[in-house]
């Protein structure tokens, strides 16, 4: 659907077009960010950093100053670390988290305003893979998959089916999920044009939801590993408008999309997760 | 020179020249009703007042009353109301005058009594005792097409309706001899004696001039109607047609764009914003139907063919009851009704677009149809281009447009309109037997048909039914149909070895309008109501705020995947009420307008919006009008982008938060500096409450998944602004100056900090310069100059490292831009310059135009929008972004059109 902005943009600019520099005097201001993916254990890993600006290289800067970072479990379990002038994360050991645990987490910077962000671990999905077949389709090789989710159809759920490479360890682009995430009955689809594997329990509360998708096999070096995660909706959010960026970004008449954002005085997102593994023989 | 006589004593005289006065006034008068009514006599004022006057010619009647004046040592006091030419030229027979041929001389035409007081004769409209109505239809002689806002008066009383959107007017005079005018911008006006001793029916039919820029037109000075509104802009058809445009098509929208208080987006993309508000805040009907988009090609070009439309009118301020359901303005347009008479036709060639227009009866004064069409050619011109290529793209867009009109009888009317419009945007892969490696040296040939299709546009459809009942109570009944799509379909096709496989996705999104609505106005026959109009209406509004249907077809065997979920329901209702009041030189238009929407809990909002507004007219040339209104809105726009795209969405507002309104002062003043010269001032101030959006644009993609209602921040903002025009109306020079001043401001809780910013339409100054010359009948010139400040610019001022998977990979960095505050920079200000001549050659058999110009003339680099362009080193690698502006068209864009119409 968004290619048509870039579509009619180039013809336009084919046509007619003209790029010269804008006069405009930028006055950037550089913000704190903030990321945690908190799951159930006993450990979590806190990135806090800096924004850059565009005219600086691209990369994590450090805040640069002694900073504070405090985390905070179920309102009363507090740990506090220093983060040191050239880290960009710090992290946590011998935690209690548990699913439905709160956390809240601070990044205390001396004279500065308090970074501040809180989310929950989800429940732990259940799921069963019940196909793993090796198909081939316009000279490219895919691993094709069903997976059965059990819902626990307790209010509104999200969840991101990815596979992962083993021995990379890397996210597999390319899978296609589309037509491939339907519930059983066939009556209601999961929209998902966009390659995210993120769909809802919207419709199919309590329900087994049956998940296919085919897995690109030309740049696997390991063995597949499908990774179910049940998310918060801020999680959720975070990862639709995470895919609209990266279509959107820098795309002239797209100046405002930001991606979503739970962090307060800064920049990011915590969210508690829940996964569950399936390798895929 | 001092030459009344006065022959008798004080008393004597007093009372006997008050009585010869009246007597003789009565007597002396022939086809005029004088009443003489005394008041306290006055010795100078006898049957022998003889004034000599020092000369026979006066360049205005009104300097001859003043020179009486001063001759008769008296004052003369008329209302605007009996001398409606008072600037007039008036020439004499000779210099010596009895005071009362003299009046006669003057306001003899007219049916006026004469009081007179102390050394002061009152020359007021006379008043019977019997009235009765007069009622029909204005239409243009010939086609029989309405004419929208024409004005019918008696030329005596200055007692004066205005044409509804039928063509329709009632007025309620005393009985009696009825000179009763008609008139219209481009037309001639039409005097016509009425012996009105009933109620009758006059259907008066004025002849268009062919030249409207130099008709010498009457000024009327009858007290203004108020529903003739604070904030209206009225621009004629035929002069949409002589400006000056882009690649010379002939556009509505973009001509009222040229007006103060209406703004279109940077290089005319984009929506339209009116006195700051969103384009979300403007309704576009087209004959009462709302449609909803009514661009083409993303907002450069209004979707409504210039050929078929009658009239547009848009309000932007002092808001009649009868208007609801958007915040910042209301665009109605009439679609034309046909020619009655004669079958008419019309076609022109553009660089981009060809239309064609025809018009005829079916039954000769009874039945008559209108259709018209248009459509762009760039598509059939890239096609060539891309022949060889296995990537295509086209892009067109079309629209047709229909009416017919059914005469039934005096009383009743049908009319049947049909509205379609559509752009289309292909992008076509599409190769056959194509080898391509898929592994280390093993080829295979493959077929691929990639075809990806953008279609979006509406389809409006309605049936009206007009009935007078008496001449006193017109009704009209509309039932309509209104529908906006945006359609992405994907379809594939591939075939290996004869393995074939095929599968489409549609992704599309829009909503489906049904609505009933009836309009009752009464007309009642007494003085100081004029008109009290009511109605009822009722939506069903469907939304489908993105889905998408998959059908697959692998090894022949169809298997349908997904089917359309249900649409999202609301029904709107609205009713109002308005009377129209006159009360001497101060008229009123109070009235109530109720707006609901059920919700998705199946409650309902429900919003009182009271509107009112005040003409007061002191003198004939000064008009002074104060509105007051509140509007809500119960319908969204969520936009992906800082332009207005085909994919942004329709919606009802949130189920939790109540929907946002307006409310909204103007004063505006018009003073006309002479017959043909007018200057307009006008200020306002908007204050929104409770006003959404969402927190991220980028939000509104989630909408499909049901989630949309918890995206959304409310807020508020205000709008203040000023705004000045002087137009001229008329004659061979003709056109307007523009300025205004506006700054619009909006808050919400979750956006921006919770900071104030300005809207992105907050261009605070703007200037428009018009001409139009009219060297001879044939041929015209005209200029447009516009010039308006920098709009309001968000830019991304940062980046930064995003993580999205949860297990941290060093070496993986992705980079997101960092949003910077709302609109917190402006681009430069933009100014341009459109040339244009039209060169019109009368033929039996039609008349040909040439229409050609240039757009840009100085090829002024405007930005259309400004983005972060990456720098790139040897390697390709991103070093930096250099801050750049995009130009539409930033040189001297020659058009040339010709038009043909018999």
């Amino acid at each position: 659907m968004r290619h048509i902005y870039i579509y009619t943009y180039l013809l336009l600019a084919m046509l007619v077009g003209c790029e010269s520099d804008a006069d405009i005097d930028i006055k950037a201001e550089r913000k704190t960010v903030v990321y945690a993916f908190v799951e159930a254990g006993d450990r979590c890993e806190v990135h806090a950093y800096q924004s850059i600006l565009f005219t600086e290289a691209s990369a994590k800067k450090p805040l640069g100053e002694e900073t504070e970072v405090n985390v905070i479990i179920d309102g009363k379990e507090s740990h506090t670390k220093q983060l040191s002038e050239t880290a960009t994360s710090v992290e946590f050991d011998g935690l209690e988290l548990h699913s439905g645990s709160s956390i809240e987490v601070k990044v205390v910077r001396e004279g500065k305003q308090l970074v501040y962000a809180s989310s929950y671990i989800p429940s732990e999905p259940t799921i069963r893979l019940t196909r793993g077949d090796e198909i081939e389709k316009e000279g490219q090789y895919y691993k094709s998959c069903t997976l059965m989710l059990n819902d626990d159809g307790i209010g509104d759920n999200y969840y991101q089916l990815l596979a992962r490479d083993t021995k990379t360890g890397d996210v597999i682009e390319g899978v296609k999920y589309i037509g491939r995430i339907f519930e059983e009955s066939k009556s209601s689809i999961i929209n998902d044009d966009e390659g995210r594997g993120l769909f809802t329990n919207a419709n199919l509360a309590g329900r087994i939801i049956k998940l296919n998708c085919d897995i690109p096999m030309k740049d696997v070096e390991g063995d597949i590993e499908l990774e179910l995660y049940h998310m918060t909706y801020e999680h959720y959010c975070y990862m639709q408008s995470v895919a609209i960026h990266k279509a959107y970004m820098l795309l002239p008449v797209f100046g405002q999309n930001g991606l979503y954002n739970n962090v307060v005085n800064g920049i990011g997102l915590l969210s508690g997760v829940a996964r569950t593994k399936v390798l895929v023989e | 020179m001092q030459t009344i006589h006065t022959k008798y004593s004080d008393l004597f005289k007093r009372c006997l020249g008050r009585l010869f006065f009246i007597v003789a006034l009565s007597l002396s008068m022939s086809g005029v009703h004088i009443w003489g009514q005394t008041a306290e006599t006055e010795d100078t004022l006898s049957a022998t007042i003889w004034i000599n006057l020092p000369q026979k010619s006066y360049e205005t009647t009104d300097s001859l009353i003043r020179t009486i004046e001063h001759v008769g040592d008296l004052t003369i006091s008329y209302s605007s109301r009996v001398l409606p030419y008072a600037s007039r030229p008036i020439e004499l027979k000779h210099k010596r005058w009895q005071l009362l041929e003299l009046l006669n001389k003057i306001f003899g035409r007219y049916k006026v009594q004469y009081h007179v007081e102390d050394k002061k004769v009152i020359v007021s409209p006379l008043n019977g005792d019997k009235r009765y109505t007069i009622s029909g239809y204005l239409k243009e002689s010939g086609s029989k097409e309405a004419l929208i806002a024409a004005n019918v008066y008696d030329m005596i009383l200055f007692r004066g309706a205005v044409s509804n959107e039928f063509g329709y007017y009632s007025l309620t005079l005393p009985e009696g001899n009825v000179p009763l005018k008609a008139s219209f911008i481009g037309y001639t006006s039409k005097v016509m004696n009425i012996d009105l001793r009933g109620d009758t029916v006059v259907n008066i039919e004025l002849a268009r001039h062919d030249n409207f820029l130099d008709i010498d037109v009457d000024v009327v000075n009858f007290e203004p109607p108020a529903d003739a509104g604070a904030g209206v802009v009225r621009i004629p058809i035929q002069q949409v047609k002589v400006m000056p445009s882009l690649m010379g098509e002939s556009d509505i929208i973009r001509a009222m764009q040229h007006t103060p208080g209406i703004q279109g987006g940077e290089e005319g993309f984009g929506g339209m914003s009116v006195r700051g508000g969103n384009s979300d805040q403007n309704i576009v009907m087209l004959d009462n139907v709302p449609l909803y988009n009514p661009m083409h090609l993303m907002g450069l070009y209004t979707a409504f063919n210039a050929e078929g439309i009658n009239s547009a009118t848009l309000i932007k301020g002092g808001f009649p009851a009868r208007y609801g359901g958007r915040m910042s303005s209301v665009l109605d347009i009439k679609m034309r009704e046909g020619n009655m008479h004669k079958f008419n036709g019309y076609m022109n060639i553009g660089l981009l677009s060809s239309n064609v227009m025809f018009e005829g009866p079916i039954v000769e004064e009874k039945v008559s149809f209108i259709v018209s069409a248009r459509r762009t050619y760039a598509d059939i011109f890239s096609g060539y281009i891309q022949n060889n290529n296995d990537t295509r793209y086209s892009f067109y867009f079309y629209d047709i447009s229909s009416k017919l009109n059914y005469v039934i009888s005096n009383k009743d009317r049908i009319y049947v309109s049909f509205f379609v419009g559509s752009d289309n945007l292909n992008d076509d892969y599409n190769f056959r037997d194509k080898r391509i490696e898929y592994e280390d040296n093993i080829y295979r040939d493959i077929v691929v048909n990639d075809e990806q299709q953008y279609r979006w546009g509406s389809i409006i459809s309605s049936m009206r039914w007009n009935r007078s009942y008496s001449g006193k109570l017109f009704c009209n009944t509309t039932a309509s149909f209104s529908r906006y799509r945006f359609r992405n379909r994907d379809k594939k096709i591939s075939d290996e070895r004869g393995s074939r496989e095929a599968s489409t996705s549609t992704y599309f999104s829009g909503l489906n309008d049904y609505t009933v609505k009836t309009d009752v106005t009464y007309y009642p026959s007494l003085i100081d109501l004029s008109s009290v109009r009511a109605g009822i209406e009722g939506t069903l509004h469907a939304f489908y705020p993105g889905y998408t249907m998959i059908k697959s077809d692998i090894e022949k065997g169809d298997t349908i995947r997904a089917e359309k979920q249900h649409p999202l329901k609301r029904i709107e209702g609205h009713a109002y009420v308005e009377s129209q009041l006159k009360l001497k030189k101060l008229s009123a238009n109070i009235g109530l307008h109720l707006s609901m929407m059920n919700r998705k809990n199946k409650s309902i909002f429900v919003q009182l919006e009271p509107r009112a507004l005040l003409t007061y007219a002191p003198k004939s040339e000064l008009t002074i009008k104060v509105g007051g209104s509140c509007m809500s809105q119960f319908l969204q726009q969520m936009h992906v982008a800082t332009v207005e795209t085909p994919a942004d969405m329709w919606l009802p507002v949130s189920n939790t938060l109540p929907p946002p309104r307006v409310w909204q002062v103007s004063l505006e003043t018009e003073v006309k500096l002479t017959d043909r010269l007018k200057l307009t001032l006008e200020g306002y101030r908007k204050n929104y409450v409770r006003l959404q959006t969402y927190k991220t644009t980028s939000g509104v993609e989630l909408l499909a998944n049901g989630d949309w209602d918890k995206l959304l921040t409310s807020g508020e903002g205000w709008a203040n602004g000023f705004e000045a025009m002087l137009h001229k109306t008329e004659g061979r020079i003709s056109g307007w100056l523009a300025y205004s001043y506006s700054k619009s401001m909006n808050r919400y809780d979750e956006l921006n900090k919770g900071k104030y910013f300005p809207t992105d339409y907050d261009k605070r100054h703007g200037l428009t310069l018009y001409g139009v010359y009219s060297y001879t009948p044939q041929v015209d010139f005209s200029a447009l100059w516009t010039y308006h400040s920098g709009a309001p610019l968000t830019i991304p001022d940062g980046q930064y490292v995003l993580m999205t998977d949860i297990v941290d990979r060093e070496g993986n960095q992705t980079i997101a831009t960092l949003p910077g505050e709302r609109n917190k920079y402006r681009m430069v200000a933009s100014h341009s310059l459109t040339l244009g001549c039209n060169i019109r050659f009368d033929r039996p058999r039609g008349e040909h135009t040439l229409s050609f110009g240039v757009y840009n003339v100085y090829g002024m680099k405007n930005p259309m929008f400004v983005y972060w362009k990456p720098q790139t080193n040897k390697e390709g690698d991103i070093e930096t972004y250099n801050l750049k502006q995009f130009s539409l068209i930033a040189f001297p864009l020659p058009y040339i059109k010709y038009s043909f119409k018999f």
